[in-house]
C-alpha cells in the first residue's frame, strides 16, 4: 500500500509540470502585451513599465517565465498578483474558495439524498411506471441547459411568486440590508434560503447522473451469484440489499463522487454568474474576460491540481475500499 | 434448372430482408419508443430551422422600433426581442447557427480523435506514449474554463468556435479508437490481413475502423447534444457566437438584463425572450440523447459509454 501510494504521488509531478507548462503556455497564447495600455499615459516613466513587467512577470522568453513563475509556485506558495484587483492571486483564491466549496458540497449532499433513493427504487422495480419516469428525468437533467434552468427558477421563484411565502432570492449571497441587532438564525435563514436555488442548479446534474449510475450498478450487482445465494438462503429482501448488495453499489460510486468535485468547481462558473455569487467560479470568469494574466493562470492552475488530486484520492479510496484491488 | 434459380432467388430475398446488419439495426431501434421521439423532434427541429425563415414574412434582422417587446400574438407568434424583431424567425436562424457548429464541431474532433487515436493504437511505441500522455495532460485541465479562454482570446466567429470545439474534445474518442485498436491488433483477422501483406493504410481503414465504427456513430451522437449545451453556456457568457449573428445561445444572453432588469413597460418581465430559446436547447439536447441512446442499444446492446 505504502509503496502504491509512493509511485502514484511520483507520478504526479511530470503532470503537474506538463499542465501547468500547457496553461502557461495556452494563457500566454493571449494576443496583445498586457501593460500596452499604461503607454497611453503621458506621464509614465519606462523604469516603471520595467519594474511592473518584472511584477506580473510579462516579458522574455516563455519558458524563463514559466520557470519563473513556477519557481515561485513551488518555493513560496506565490501565484503573482492580480492586475485588475491589486491583491496577491493566492489570497483572492483562498477568499474566493468557502463560498464555492459550500456551493458544491451541498450540491453533493443533495445529489446523494436524491439519487441513493431514487436509483435503489428505480432498480428494485425496473421498467415499471415510475422508473421509466425517473429515466425520462435523468435525460431531461443531461439535457438541460444549466443556466437557463437557474433563470426559469429566478423568473418563477423569484419574480412570479415573489410576495408568496415561497419566494426565493433572487441571487447574492444574503439580503443586504439587515437591521441592528438581528437574531443570528434570522441570518442564518436568510443566508440557507439564498443557497436553496444555486445548489439545486449545480446538483441537477449529479442528482440525475449519480441516480442512473445507482440504478444500473445495483441491477448489474443484483444479478451476481452471491445475491441469488444469499436469497437462496432465506435473507430478507432488505437484508440482501442493504447488507449485501448496496455496498457494493458504494465502492464505484465513491470513486464518482471524488470525480465530481473538479466538475462541480467549473460548473460553478455557470452557477455563480446566474446568481451573482462571489465564488472561484465567477473569479475564473472575472481573469478570462479582463485578460488577468496572472489571475488565470493562477485559477486554472488551482483547479487543475484540484482535479489531478481528486483522480488520484478516487483511486486511493477505490483501493482502500475494494479489497480485490491488488497494488502491483 | 428452373427448380435451382427459383430456390437461389428465395435464398437471396430471405438474406436481404433478415440478415442485413443496418436492417437489424433499424429495426432495433425502432423499437426504442424515445429514440424515435427524438428522432422525429429533431426532424421537425431541423426542418423549422431550414424553412421558417424561407416562409416567414419577417427576416432575422429587421427592426421594428414600434414593435418591440411585443408579446407572443397572432402578429409575431413568439413575440419580438428588444429591437422589435421576431423571436421566432430569430429562433430558426438561430437554430441553423447551433445546430451546425454542433454538428460540423462533433464530426472534425471525431476525425481528430480517430486519426490520433488509430495512430497511436497502431503504431504504438513512443508515439503511443507521446500522444497518450498528452490526452491525460488536456484531461486533467477543465475543459470549459479552456473553452472561455480560447474563444475570448480568438473571438467567438462561427469557424473559430467549431475550431475551438474540435481542438478541445477529441481526447475522449482517441482513447476509444485507440483501445479498439489495442485490442483489434492482436486479433486473427489482422494477423491473416497482415500475412498477406495488406498495407497499414488497407489494416487501419477496411479491417479496425469499421468495428469501431457503431461506437463512433453513438459517441458523435451524444457529443451533438454536449456542444450543443456548452456553445449556449458559452454564449450565455458573452463568449460564443457573437451577434448580430443569433444563437439560441445569444439570444439568451440578451434577454437576461430584460428579465431581471427594470420591468418592461406594459408589466411583467419579457419571458418569452429567455424562454424559448432554452427550450430549442433543451428539446435539442433532449432529442439527441434520446437518439443517441436508442443508437446505443441498436447498434450493440453489449456497448456501455
Amino acid at each position: 500500500m505504502r509503496d502504491y501510494l509512493i509511485r502514484r504521488l511520483l507520478q504526479l509531478v511530470p503532470l503537474v509540470i506538463a499542465v501547468s507548462l500547457l496553461i502557461y503556455f495556452i494563457i500566454d497564447l493571449a494576443p496583445g502585451d498586457p501593460l500596452e495600455h499604461l503607454l497611453l499615459d503621458p506621464d509614465i516613466k519606462m523604469e516603471d513599465i520595467e519594474r511592473l513587467k518584472e511584477i506580473y512577470g510579462v516579458g522574455g522568453p516563455f519558458l524563463e517565465r514559466w520557470g519563473k513563475w513556477f519557481w515561485r509556485l513551488i518555493r513560496y506558495q506565490d501565484l503573482g498578483v492580480a492586475r485588475f484587483h491589486p491583491y496577491p492571486v493566492w489570497d483572492l483564491i483562498l477568499h474566493r474558495i468557502p463560498v464555492t466549496l459550500r456551493l458544491s458540497l451541498l450540491a453533493m449532499a443533495v445529489s446523494l439524498a436524491v439519487a441513493l433513493p431514487v436509483g435503489i427504487f428505480s432498480a428494485r422495480r425496473q421498467y415499471s411506471g415510475w422508473d421509466n419516469i425517473f429515466t425520462g428525468l435523468a435525460f431531461f437533467g443531461r439535457s438541460m441547459p444549466t443556466f437557463w434552468f437557474g433563470i426559469m427558477l429566478i423568473l418563477i421563484f423569484g419574480i412570479y411568486l415573489g410576495g408568496t411565502p415561497i419566494e426565493l432570492p433572487m441571487g447574492g449571497l444574503s439580503s443586504i440590508v439587515f437591521p441592528e441587532g438581528v437574531p443570528w438564525i434570522t441570518l442564518q435563514l436568510n443566508a440557507a434560503k439564498h443557497h436553496i436555488l444555486p445548489v439545486l442548479v449545480l446538483g441537477l446534474a449529479g442528482m440525475t447522473g449519480w441516480t442512473r449510475y445507482v440504478r444500473s450498478t445495483l441491477l448489474e450487482v443484483l444479478g451476481q451469484d452471491y445475491i441469488r445465494t444469499a436469497r437462496a438462503k432465506g435473507l430478507s429482501e432488505r437484508v440482501v440489499i442493504w447488507k449485501h448488495a448496496f455496498r457494493n453499489v458504494l465502492i464505484p460510486l465513491i470513486t464518482l463522487v471524488a470525480l465530481t468535485l473538479p466538475a462541480l468547481f467549473a460548473g460553478a462558473i455557470i452557477t455563480e454568474t446566474v446568481f451573482a455569487l462571489p465564488g472561484m467560479g465567477r473569479l475564473i470568469f472575472t481573469a478570462v474576460v479582463s485578460k488577468d494574466f496572472n489571475l488565470a493562470v493562477g485559477c486554472l492552475t488551482f483547479l487543475c491540481i484540484l482535479t489531478i488530486v481528486s483522480n488520484l484520492l478516487a483511486d486511493i479510496m477505490y483501493a482502500v475500499v475494494d479489497p480485490r484491488v491488488r497494488f502491483s | 434448372m428452373a427448380k435451382v434459380s427459383k430456390i437461389e432467388s428465395t435464398e437471396f430475398d430471405l438474406s436481404e430482408k433478415e440478415y442485413s446488419y443496418w436492417g437489424v439495426v433499424w429495426r432495433r431501434f425502432r423499437r426504442h419508443r424515445m429514440a424515435i421521439g427524438g428522432l422525429v423532434t429533431l426532424t421537425f427541429i431541423v426542418l423549422f430551422a431550414i424553412i421558417a425563415p424561407l416562409i416567414s414574412p419577417y427576416t432575422f434582422d429587421a427592426i421594428s422600433l414600434e414593435d418591440k417587446f411585443s408579446r407572443p400574438s397572432s402578429k409575431f407568434i413568439l413575440g419580438t426581442d428588444e429591437l422589435g424583431r421576431d423571436v421566432l424567425v430569430r429562433l430558426a436562424y438561430g437554430g441553423r447557427v447551433s445546430l451546425f457548429v454542433a454538428v460540423i464541431a462533433s464530426l472534425s474532433s471525431l476525425l481528430v480523435g480517430a486519426i490520433i487515436g488509430s495512430i497511436a493504437g497502431f503504431f504504438g511505441g513512443w508515439l503511443d506514449n507521446v500522444l497518450m500522455r498528452l490526452v491525460d495532460v488536456l484531461l486533467s485541465i477543465p475543459t470549459f474554463p479552456l473553452l472561455m479562454l480560447l474563444a475570448m482570446y480568438f473571438g467567438g466567429s462561427l469557424w473559430n468556435i467549431i475550431l475551438i470545439f474540435t481542438v478541445l474534445g477529441w481526447m475522449g474518442e482517441s482513447r476509444l479508437i485507440r483501445g479498439y485498436f489495442l485490442s483489434l491488433k492482436e486479433s486473427e483477422f489482422v494477423e491473416a490481413a497482415l500475412a498477406i501483406g495488406a498495407s497499414s493504410r488497407r489494416i487501419i481503414f477496411r479491417h479496425i475502423m469499421p468495428n469501431a465504427l457503431a461506437i463512433l456513430i453513438v459517441s458523435v451522437t451524444l457529443s451533438v447534444g454536449g456542444v450543443i449545451l456548452f456553445e449556449a453556456a458559452l454564449s450565455y457568457l458573452g463568449l460564443g457566437i457573437q451577434p448580430p449573428t443569433p444563437s439560441w445561445g445569444n439570444m439568451l444572453q440578451r434577454s437576461m438584463e430584460y428579465i431581471l432588469g427594470a420591468p418592461v413597460e406594459g408589466g411583467g418581465p419579457p419571458w418569452w425572450l429567455t424562454f424559448y430559446p432554452g427550450l430549442m436547447i433543451l428539446l435539442t439536447a433532449l432529442s439527441v440523447n434520446f437518439i443517441g441512446d436508442g443508437l446505443r442499444d441498436a447498434l450493440d446492446p453489449r456497448l456501455k459509454l
